[in-house]
């Protein structure tokens, strides 16, 4: 049973605003999942229909086997929405206590995994202070805090490190990291593009409420038939005009290096065996990749043409 | 439970950190020292009778439940002997607790005439079939074709007059030489309900009053009433309308109302459990000031009278019907400043509604009866707060004064129908709490 379940998901606001088309998708127990998209794609939209804080027009969806519109779904999770607000009369313990009685917890249950929870973000100095005092980050963490508190089996984590300092944002990676060993589903929506491709497994894309990709780190940045072959010595203009006939264009990257874009994958014995009959050695051979940053680029380039 | 639990307590948490609220704990705090300080001398029962032998042609107009000045309804010329004790000529009953006699000789029996015309007038006033003396005007001319008058009428108003002043019971004795001589015994039974037989002083004796045109039990009664109107009925409704209106726009908002979302809570119980801990915390609110002030005037006076108590559940009731009406417009407009004016406007607009319905029934507002369908229906619809203020009335006056004295002071009670003003208050306040659900359970955040 999938952790987060989407199908066919379309909202539709009164405004007349499409903010997600036949939007599907499945997130596993355990899984780190991130969601990119550029602002105005559907991020939060999605995330909210998952959560039933707003109503899909068209499509279903489940948490942990039970439909987003059951309040039952909601047990086991965990969400920290972009630009979140604390009542300002909350202290740091209360305000957890108080979202953690929202979850059924009582204050005997909740209070001492508040206080290990507060330590475990940095905030166990301010345990007593009230939040209006907070500053950004402060506030920050403790929505993480708060996200945890009823021990979710899944996370909702939308901009999780927004307005954290660099060693707060490694720290909020480990403690995610963490998160994830401890087998929890965690669903992330980042702007931050070397955050999702150090946490995540899988990453989807969103352009225009539309899911263009979907697929793990690995997959999306593979550039399938562009071969990167370093030789044993550098490759001459001959070299690579043949290469170009006999394969498809090659060109040299450095000193020693050629990329040779294949129309099969069954064509790099082929190419392997052309250089060896020429007798230059192969010392290294490997597909090229792309960047996630250049694959998300990429991915909005084609929605504009 | 809990998500119940977590919602009452952080709808104490939000409230204790506004500042108004200590402002109206502080102020209710000098309400229960006052009922602490207060202190009751009884004075010689002699003055009270005779004061009651001297003020015949006096009556006090109710104004609310403030009983008012005093106000002239009849001339009337009477010499009044120096209050003795019986003597066996006089013919009373034996057995009266505390029985004094004085004796009474009008100038003209033609006043007795005037005072009993009056006194039926007032009567009739109080039970809302007449208009003229409550305007403390002269008597009516149908009030004076009432006639013949006679002995008989004479000593029923003499009786009513004396019993008006906290007398039980009342004898009258007629002159049997002199139609303008009378003999009254008068026996003191409910010595706290004896008007002007009490001096009461107050900040701990640094300051006293006689009390001339009040008994004990009535100044008590009023000033208990005037602690649950004005107090809680008007002030504290007042700021804890503004302060609760301001709760349900700021929950709404966008990025706090989402981590509530989020939670396995229906939107729904969210709304209805912010609502019921408001109201919860009302009802604490006046309680503890209520039993405070019982406890304060118990302790230092000995008189242990618990009524005000039952006051809380009037006046949280009226906070109850309004409030939702606040929420209703801060639900769909997410602004603080609308929601307050929605509140009060909604609990100006009922208090409009019954006072208009009230002159137009009482024939004081002639112009006005043609719109008596259309107030009719708005009363109908509305919270009936100025009927459950008078429940306070009644209960209070029920709890310092014997059934009888209440009825005569304060009138027979069941003018309002209870049930019918408590149903309808309570269908109101459940509609706006529904309507406000609905919106919220419907729209997306």
């Amino acid at each position: 049973m999938s952790a987060i379940v989407a199908e066919a998901v379309s909202k539709t606001y009164r405004s007349g605003v499409r903010a997600l088309r036949e939007v599907s998708l499945s997130v596993e127990r355990g899984e780190i999942f991130g969601l990119l998209g550029p602002n105005g794609a559907g991020k939060t939209t999605l995330v909210k229909v998952l959560l039933d804080i707003v109503r899909p027009s068209r499509g279903r969806t489940a948490l942990l086997g039970t439909s987003s519109r059951q309040t039952a779904s909601r047990q086991r999770v965990g969400y920290l929405p972009e630009d979140h607000r604390f009542p300002d009369y909350h202290t740091a313990e209360s305000a957890l206590l108080f979202y953690a009685g929202l979850s059924g917890l009582s204050p005997r249950a909740a209070r001492p995994r508040a206080a290990a929870l507060l330590a475990e973000v940095g905030l166990a100095d301010s345990t007593h202070s009230k939040v209006r005092g907070f500053s950004k980050g402060m506030k920050q963490r403790l929505g993480l805090a708060q996200a945890l508190i009823a021990d979710p089996e899944v996370l909702f984590l939308d901009e999780p490190t927004d307005g954290i300092d660099p060693v707060g944002r490694a720290h909020v990676r480990t403690l995610l990291e963490a998160e994830r060993a401890k087998g929890r589903t965690i669903f992330l929506n980042s702007h931050l593009l070397s955050e999702v491709e150090q946490l995540c497994d899988r990453v989807g894309i969103l352009r225009d409420g539309e899911l263009v990709r979907v697929g793990t780190i690995e997959q999306l940045t593979q550039s399938e038939r562009t071969l990167q072959v370093t030789l044993s010595q550098p490759a001459g203009d001959a070299l690579l005009g043949e290469l170009s006939r006999a394969f498809g264009p090659a060109t040299a990257a450095g000193e020693r290096g050629v990329e040779i874009a294949l129309e099969r994958d069954e064509q790099i014995d082929a190419v392997i065996d052309f250089l060896r009959a020429r007798g230059l050695g192969v010392r290294g051979l490997a597909q090229k990749r792309q960047s996630l940053e250049a694959v998300f680029l990429a991915s909005l380039r084609e929605g504009e043409r | 439970m809990n998500a119940f639990l977590a919602l009452v307590r952080d709808v104490w948490r939000e409230s204790r950190d506004k500042r108004v609220i200590w402002v109206l704990g502080l102020l209710g705090l000098v309400v229960v020292a006052f009922f602490g300080s207060l202190s009751f001398t009884p004075v010689d029962a002699d003055a009270a009778l005779r004061r009651a032998a001297q003020t015949l042609g006096e009556q006090r107009m109710r104004q609310g439940m403030f009983v008012g000045t005093m106000s002239r309804i009849s001339a009337v010329r009477v010499s009044v002997a120096e209050p003795r004790a019986p003597r066996p000529e006089d013919d009373f009953p034996l057995g009266i607790d505390g029985l004094r006699v004085v004796e009474l000789e009008f100038a003209d029996t033609g006043e007795v005439d005037g005072l009993y015309v009056a006194w039926r007038s007032v009567e009739r006033m109080a039970r809302g079939e007449g208009r003229a003396a409550s305007r403390g005007g002269a008597p009516s001319e149908a009030d004076a074709a009432q006639a013949p008058i006679g002995p008989e009428e004479h000593r029923a108003v003499l009786e009513s007059r004396f019993r008006a002043a906290g007398f039980a019971p009342v004898v009258v004795r007629l002159d049997p030489d002199s139609p303008r001589r009378f003999v009254v015994g008068a026996g003191v039974e409910r010595p706290l309900e004896l008007r002007g037989a009490c001096e009461v002083s107050w900040c701990f004796g640094a300051f006293s009053t006689a009390l001339e045109d009040h008994s004990q039990a009535e100044f008590l009664a009023e000033l208990q009433a005037g602690v649950a109107e004005r107090f809680a009925g008007f002030i504290g409704i007042l700021v804890l309308l503004s302060m609760f209106a301001a709760a349900l726009p700021e929950l709404l908002q966008k990025g706090r109302f989402d981590l509530l979302l989020a939670r396995p809570v229906g939107r729904v119980r969210l709304i209805l459990f912010k609502y019921l801990g408001a109201v919860l915390f009302v009802l604490l609110l006046w309680t503890l000031l209520f039993c405070g002030c019982v406890v304060a005037l118990g302790v230092t006076t000995g008189f242990w009278k618990f009524g005000l108590i039952g006051c809380a559940l009037t006046c949280t009731l009226v906070f109850a019907a309004i409030y939702p009406v606040a929420m209703l417009v801060g639900a769909a407009t997410r602004h603080v400043t609308l929601a307050s004016l929605a509140g009060l406007m909604a609990w100006g607009l009922e208090g409009i509604v019954q006072t208009l319905r009230m002159l137009i029934e009482s024939g004081q507002v002639d112009r006005a009866t043609r719109w008596k369908p259309v107030i009719d229906a708005a009363y109908w619809i509305l919270p009936k707060s100025s009927d459950l203020t008078r429940l306070n009335q009644w209960m209070l006056a029920r709890d310092h004064l014997a059934a009888d004295s209440a009825a005569r002071i304060y009138g027979a009670a069941p003018t309002v129908d209870w049930w019918f003003a408590g149903g309808t208050t309570a269908l109101f306040a459940a509609a706006m709490v529904t309507l406000t659900c609905l919106f919220v359970a419907r729209r997306d955040w």
